[in-house]
């Protein structure tokens, strides 16, 4: 019985983030073709909505290829262990207050741990290829996860600086006086620098750039091989949304204070504002509110692909490594000096 | 025009790697400023009525009575 309710635990999150992930690649076709003043996909669907469902089918219904002298094994393991790793990270996400499928302690190691050995996945899908255009991608790519982790981990050093916990429960609820983009605005935006190079998005998209590597290290791969790419690419990309919600912008908690807006109210007025309270407390900690920021960062992701031209690969190392890091470094000084100086440190630390 | 070196001209050097340096030069800036704020901040959180917590106990309470040893047995 018990195993039964986890496999119903787990399918009603993976198949609402398979969805989303659909969606997504809808809404990033729709959003990037408003901004180039074109019309998108409108065909399939009302307005284009069931487009990547049509893209899906496709590509399972299409014949696979595999280079002869490929790594057969290897080379489908590759892409399985990308998809795996990316939707593993979806377990510790608290989608709401008490939504979640696992409350774990070191929820955000988990999640670092996770996202890591998706890298191998990279790895092991370019060089079994057989291909020097994969091997290179590969390699480019493993070098700018393996490079720019260093950078959301710092980061996320940080925050755990201010909560004293990896739980990302703990995490939502200190912020729940003031969301800690606005004492971390500075590391907020080097770790959305960063989130955006760690899902190989553009304009850090050298991994697979085009006119260089004709696909990266998913050259070779076709058909529904190349589903669990584009699949995982996009599932880590909801989820590196989901986590910068979660760290800055207060996760599940409401945009806006409606607790504290609904006390001033009561005291201004002088009324017991009862149903007031009573119809915004679901609002306040409702799944909608991650739903909304993580949309729009997502939004932003597809705003900066459509905006800014491919960087070399030199310059994209020379970001992270001369001007990210010596930034990071510097707040790694700063913020436990002020922590301590101001005797804030947290309590309770539970590691 | 050549460079400018730290130790010759201080100021101009700092404006020189503040335009071709930054990332390493607000880097070091904000670096920087960790020692200050630990020595400025509790004097001024101090002043703006923060009261400092109660030391951490590190054993228990010594009693300060004279010391009573139990001798014999209780029961008897």
């Amino acid at each position: 019985m018990i195993s039964l309710i986890s496999i119903i635990e787990g399918l009603l999150l993976i198949v609402p983030a398979l969805l989303s992930v659909a969606f997504v690649t809808i809404a990033e076709r729709k959003t990037m073709a408003s901004m180039q003043r074109r019309l998108g996909p409108n065909a399939v669907g009302y307005y284009g909505l069931l487009q990547a469902f049509a893209d899906a089918l496709k590509l399972l219904l299409k014949e696979y290829v595999a280079p002869t002298q490929a790594n057969i094994i290897l080379f489908f393991l590759g892409p399985m262990i990308t998809l795996i790793f990316s939707l593993l990270g979806y377990l510790v996400v608290p989608f709401g207050s008490g939504l979640f499928v696992s409350d774990y302690s070191l929820g955000m190691l988990y999640m670092l741990a996770v996202s890591s050995l998706a890298t191998y996945g990279i790895l092991l899908a370019g060089w079994s290829a057989n291909s020097k255009y994969a091997f290179l991608g590969s390699l480019r790519s493993t070098a700018q996860l393996i490079s720019y982790e260093l950078i959301l981990s710092s980061v996320i050093v940080l925050v755990i600086l201010l909560t004293g916990n990896l739980n990302m429960i703990t995490i939502i609820e200190s912020q729940r006086i003031v969301d800690f983009l606005l004492p971390l605005f500075p590391l907020f935006i080097i770790f959305f620098i960063g989130s955006i190079a760690e899902t190989n998005r553009a304009p850090f998209d050298l991994a697979e750039a085009e006119s260089e590597l004709v696909s990266g290290f998913m050259t070779e791969h076709s058909a529904s091989i190349f589903v669990f790419f584009f699949l995982a690419e996009y599932a880590s990309i909801i989820l590196i949304c989901v986590l910068n919600s979660i760290l800055f912008l207060g996760g599940y908690l409401c945009i806006i204070p409606v607790d504290f807006l609904i006390s001033i109210l009561n005291t201004v007025f002088s009324i017991d504002n009862s149903i007031l309270e009573e119809l915004f407390s679901n609002v306040s900690s409702s799944p909608l509110n991650l739903a909304l920021k993580t949309g729009l960062l997502i939004f932003i992701f597809i705003w900066v692909r459509a905006s800014f031209p491919r960087i070399r690969f030199d310059q994209l190392m020379s970001v992270c490594w001369t001007v990210l890091l010596p930034l990071v470094i510097a707040y790694v000084v700063l913020l436990p000096c002020i922590v301590y100086g101001l005797d804030a440190l947290p309590t309770q630390i539970l590691l | 025009m050549s460079t400018p070196l730290f130790w010759s001209t201080p100021i101009r050097y700092l404006r020189w790697a503040s335009h071709e340096k930054p990332a390493i030069f607000y880097s070091l800036l904000i670096g920087s400023m960790g020692p200050v704020a630990l020595v400025t901040l509790p004097p001024l959180r101090r002043a703006l009525g923060d009261v400092d917590p109660e030391p951490i106990p590190l054993s228990y309470p010594l009693p300060k009575g004279p010391r009573v040893i139990p001798s014999g047995y209780e029961d008897k």
